[in-house]
């Protein structure tokens, strides 16, 4: 079973790795990225494609390549970022996202916009989740006639005429 | 109605929604910065992705706590 395939099964149970080789696929991946930028740069005349995609495209074809064959330390490499822990990941993750935010941002303009942004952030959240959930929820309960779901899909629909 | 086959409850089902509205729109605002757009805009969006994460998270583990099984 491939690497992915694993995680989307049962986790990282079966893993026994060292975690420690991951830090060979951030090195990877940030000379995929500056490689796709010149690249891109290099093409624009004949390739008219957003960065973001190209970088999608490339990275779907790198986990193929390093899934099916065995190139060993890029391979352990790449399993150990797949069996990471989720909550390692935020931990990894969300202070370099708070980090580039805050060093582009004016504080002035952050506190102009704090309104819109939190009325987005926490109701919007909150609607956006109500809404998702009753998705499901619906669906599996239809015979009920009163269900939580439905008064919110209800009221939504209430809310749009 | 055979798109969500698995009988969850209302608060697994918003558990479940929780988790889908944590967007972290990267390459969104990546796009958004190569389109030139309003700087107002770009703001709000890359703000709101970074305070939409507590949110779920704070509703995610609430409707976990309370989730069956």
């Amino acid at each position: 079973m491939t690497a992915v395939g694993r995680m989307l099964s049962g986790g990282n149970d079966g893993w026994r790795g060292d975690p420690s080789s991951g830090g060979l696929f951030i090195l990877l991946a940030m000379l995929t990225g500056v490689l796709c930028r010149a690249g891109l740069r290099e093409l624009r005349h004949r390739l008219n494609l957003p960065f973001t995609v190209l970088v999608l495209i490339v990275g779907m074809m790198f986990a193929g390549v390093a899934d099916n064959t065995d190139l060993r330390a890029i391979t352990d490499s790449l399993t150990a970022w797949v069996n990471i822990d989720p909550h390692h990941m935020l931990f990894l993750l969300f202070p370099a996202l708070i980090f580039g935010f805050a060093f582009q941002i004016s504080f002035n303009v952050f506190l102009r916009e704090a309104p819109i942004i939190l009325i987005l952030a926490v109701p919007g959240v909150a609607i956006q989740t109500l809404l998702t959930g009753a998705a499901p929820h619906t669906h599996t309960h239809t015979r009920r006639c009163l269900s939580p779901s439905r008064v919110v899909y209800s009221v939504c629909s209430l809310q749009c005429c | 109605m055979y798109v969500f086959p698995y009988s969850w409850s209302f608060t697994t089902a918003m558990a479940f929604g929780a988790m889908l509205s944590a967007t972290d729109p990267v390459s969104v605002v990546a796009v958004l910065r190569e389109m030139n757009v309003p700087p107002r805009l770009s703001h709000i969006v890359e703000g709101e992705s970074l305070f939409n994460d507590g949110t779920a998270m704070v509703l995610f583990t609430v409707f976990k706590v309370r989730a069956p099984g």
